[in-house]
């Protein structure tokens, strides 16, 4: 019983991280039509940075914001001078994406060796939360409410306003949102930076409970991609749905089959690559 | 479609001379074991080649078939207790198995989501190698002695297994070349131009995409046994994203959609890699700067960029060249 | 009586909500030439994509040669022996006209799913290609590169690459559309050599030429079919007037 609730708050809290990292992607994804493959690699780097500026004096609060900020303006400065350029050829994008993605790991390896590198929890958050035997840390419930409270501010922002309207119309059909008048080349930057400062973000918050080692970047990437995959291009809600699922898989999986967890990754693909091909809440197949 | 141009087939007989006389033209050991390497990139890239150039599919996770069938060849023979032909072939025919399953899966959809599977697969993979540690080895690989003694000629020697290795990428060059202009082939071509007019004409485009992509697993296999012979050892580097990477390079370095470009692309990874390790680690940072270079500056690889520049020189009509980057996204309308 | 060409029943598509075509019911004989007339956005060419498959209805069936073909791809629909053209031209713009009336004649064949033998060997295949052109006086032009001919013989390498095909339900979707009066009339003389056994619908504005072609008209309009009749009745009736002038 212990096991199965203990295991059950990990998955959610890796779900959580995995939503924080998958639904900028998602957003950029289903908005801008990149699948940028730099996303690991931000989450990565934001982690980096984070434990810089902590090693720094700053406090861990700080150091988020640090770390988004940080990531969101190399996002724009990519955004801008790079795929922009490449603007109408998805292709050249995703492989620019995928470049900068090896070019962020190993000056990531270079800047801050190849050791592994925990970022210190907040003092605040240190301990563990208990209900009669069993004890639960509590900064994993923090990072849950994080990215619960992420999910209904970005729902918010989506269904909500003015914005939203705007990206939600661009999502659906691009051409006819330009066609409507809605500035994409506004809408872009905005997004592109609003999913990087939330991988960079991501990776600071990730850092107490994953550690920072060269290979986060693509370890969590395939992740983002297989949440999109079941959730659905530029859909929050299959975001936020895929995310829970992977994120019990994972952890439920590491668990019981410490060798297969990876195995078990591939089944919710094939099923729903089989029966729903645009995943689980996407209108369009991928 | 692509018709194999005389200036085409003369580049790719004097590169076959090349690497035939290899032996003779350097003496150490060091520069035939690149060689070989080269040949079996080669391959590799080759077979890449039949789903970026000529399908217009761009995959992310071709080194799942390199890495399994090496995976296999190296259990089976050295922990199995199969035989080496047996060995081999099992390998083989079981990636292939694994290729039809991946192209399943990865032609559920295209364009970027086909991207996407292929990469999310492939990654998977990796991190079974890396962590089902009990089969594996994990991250310390597998190895065993698996270099076969066909017809009692010894393997282990470096330019001995180099024409072994030679044998495999001129039965590729002849039989990708073939299929390029076979029905499939052509088909395949037209799925990737038009792929809703090929439908309207009668053909299943699906079905011609998948067995391609099959052909392509193949081959993919024959690359990995070849690489489990050469390295007697496997680790879950080679099943990784930056393998994929580096597999994808070669085919736009050398140019999409070309018959032999991707062998030239071959050659150039294997020895600037071999090259720019031997003085500094950054070999994946120039990989990135490298894909962003190429992709930024010169879209239609080298090898075609080349033909382009020489058309200039020669003051004709410049025909109209394959982009590297064929795929856009086809949609409903 | 005899099993008719084409039919449709009851057929829906909508797109995001709106009805593109709305309940269309309609039966095309074998050999009947059928236009089909309508303002733009009357719902014709979504109702031909239906037809050849490019996608499913919402609701309804179409039967073609009394096979219930709804579920079917577009690819199983042409081996019945159905053929098309596009209103907007998507040929192989790379390759010679010959290459790609092969790859019409070539999509029946069993040869398109073959990796070893190389295309360029089935003479007959070119032979039966290159009649085919010259069918559609395009003949002198075969090793001429697509991109490199004009619109109206890109038209009739349309006309052609269905024509390879021997089909015995043929749609042409606008073949006369953007042509000199010359190329109209090589066109309209070309669609009258054809058998007169093929079912032939098409969409077509130019009235003369599509009015002398065909035995029954059919005139839509948001969707629906608003007349339907031979001639003289879809001329003289007053919802014809209606649709074309408004009132």
């Amino acid at each position: 019983m212990n096991f199965w609730v203990i295991q059950g708050l990990n998955g959610l809290a890796f779900g959580s991280l995995l939503f924080i990292l998958a639904s900028g992607f998602s957003l950029i994804f289903g908005l801008m039509r990149i699948v940028n493959l730099s996303h690991g690699a931000y989450f990565m780097l934001g982690a980096y940075v984070g434990l810089s500026a902590i090693d720094a004096g700053v406090s861990f609060w700080v150091a988020i914001l640090i770390g988004g900020l940080a990531i969101s303006v190399l996002g724009a400065i990519i955004e801008r001078f790079i795929l922009r350029r490449l603007s109408g050829q998805p292709l050249a994008q995703v492989l620019v994406t995928l470049g900068i993605a090896f070019i962020i790991a190993d000056a990531c390896v270079w800047i801050w060796t190849g050791d592994p590198r925990p970022v210190p929890m907040p003092r605040e958050l240190a301990g563990a939360f208990r209900v009669q035997q069993l004890a639960f840390p509590i900064y994993r419930l923090f990072v849950i409410g994080v990215a619960f409270t992420l999910a209904a501010t970005l729902w918010f922002l989506l269904e909500r306003s003015r914005l939203g309207a705007m990206i939600r119309a661009g999502v659906d059909d691009l051409s006819m949102a330009r066609a409507m008048g809605i500035r994409t080349s506004l809408l872009f930057p905005v997004v592109f930076c609003l999913g990087s400062a939330l991988a960079g973000a991501g990776g600071v918050l990730a850092g107490p409970i994953l550690s920072v080692y060269p290979g986060l970047d693509t370890d969590m990437l395939p992740l983002a991609l297989v949440v999109v995959i079941l959730g659905g291009i530029g859909s929050l809600l299959g975001a936020f749905i895929g995310s829970l699922i992977i994120g019990f898989i994972y952890s439920y999986g590491q668990a019981l089959f410490p060798d297969l967890a990876y195995v078990i990754l591939f089944l919710p693909m094939v099923l729903v690559l089989t029966l729903r091909p645009t995943g689980l809440f996407g209108r369009q197949a991928i | 479609m692509i018709s194999t141009s005389r200036p085409q087939i003369v580049l790719g007989l004097v590169a076959i001379a090349a690497l035939l006389a290899m032996p003779w033209l350097v003496t150490s050991d060091y520069y035939v074991n690149i060689a070989t390497q080269i040949v079996i990139a080669a391959i590799l890239a080759m077979s890449l080649n039949v789903l970026v150039g000529f399908g217009g599919m761009v995959s992310l996770g071709h080194a799942s078939y390199l890495g399994v069938a090496a995976y296999l060849t190296v259990y089976l023979t050295a922990h199995a207790g199969f035989g080496p032909l047996a060995g081999a072939l099992a390998a083989i025919a079981a990636t292939t198995i694994l290729a039809m399953l991946f192209g399943y899966l990865a032609l559920r959809a295209s364009g970027l989501g086909f991207l996407m599977i292929t990469l999310a697969l492939g990654q998977i993979l990796w991190g079974i190698a890396y962590r089902w540690a009990s089969l594996t080895g994990g991250d310390n690989g597998l190895g065993g002695a698996v270099r076969p003694h066909p017809l009692g000629v010894d393997l282990m020697n470096p330019t001995a297994f180099f024409y072994f290795a030679l044998i495999f990428l001129a039965a590729a060059m002849w039989l990708i070349s073939r299929f390029i202009q076979s029905g499939l082939g052509q088909s395949l071509q037209g799925a990737r131009d038009q792929p809703r007019r090929m439908r309207a004409l009668g053909y299943n485009v699906w079905l011609i995409q998948w067995l391609s992509f099959v052909f392509a697993g193949f081959w993919g296999a024959i690359a990995g046994m070849l690489y489990a012979y050469y390295n007697q050892f496997v680790s879950p580097q080679t099943l990784h994203l930056t393998t994929s990477a580096e597999t994808l390079l070669m085919v736009i370095a050398g140019g999409t959609g070309t018959l032999f470009g991707p062998i030239v692309g071959a050659a150039l990874v294997v020895i600037l890699k071999n090259v720019v390790s031997a003085y500094i680690t950054r070999w994946l940072m120039l990989l990135g700067i490298i894909f962003v270079t190429i992709v930024m500056f010169m879209p239609e690889g080298l090898v075609p960029g080349t033909r382009r520049l020489r058309g200039i020189v020669r003051k004709r009509r410049g025909s109209p060249t394959t982009p590297a980057l064929p795929v856009t996204e086809e949609r409903p309308t | 009586m005899t099993v008719p060409a084409l039919e449709v029943t009851g057929l829906h598509r909508f797109f995001g909500g709106l009805p593109a075509v709305c309940d269309v019911s309609m039966r095309v004989p074998a050999g009947e030439r059928r236009l089909l007339l309508g303002p733009n956005g009357a719902g014709k060419t979504t109702l031909f994509n239906l037809v050849a498959g490019d996608f499913p209805p919402s609701r309804g069936e179409i039967r073609i040669f009394g096979e219930n073909v709804t579920r079917k791809t577009a690819d199983q629909r042409t081996h019945l022996g159905m053929a098309r053209t596009y209103q907007i031209i998507t040929l192989f713009a790379k390759n010679t006209l010959l290459h790609n009336v092969v790859m019409s004649l070539m999509g029946l064949l069993r040869l398109r799913f073959n990796p070893l033998s190389d295309i360029r060997r089935q003479k007959t295949l070119w032979d039966e290609a290159r009649a085919t052109l010259a069918l559609v006086g395009l003949e002198h032009l075969a090793d001429r590169t697509v991109a490199d001919t004009s619109y109206g013989e890109k038209r009739r390498l349309e006309i052609a690459m269905a024509l390879a095909q021997k089909p015995k339900l043929l749609l042409l979707d606008e073949p006369l559309a953007g042509l000199s009066a010359d190329e109209r009339r090589d066109i309209q003389r070309l669609l009258q050599t054809i058998p007169r056994e093929v079912t032939i619908i098409m969409i077509e504005h130019d009235m003369d030429v599509a009015l002398a072609f065909a035995d029954v008209i059919t005139v839509m309009q948001r969707g629906q079919i608003v007349v339907e009749g031979n001639r003289a009745d879809v001329v003289a009736d007053p919802k014809t007037r209606e649709v074309y002038l408004g009132h």
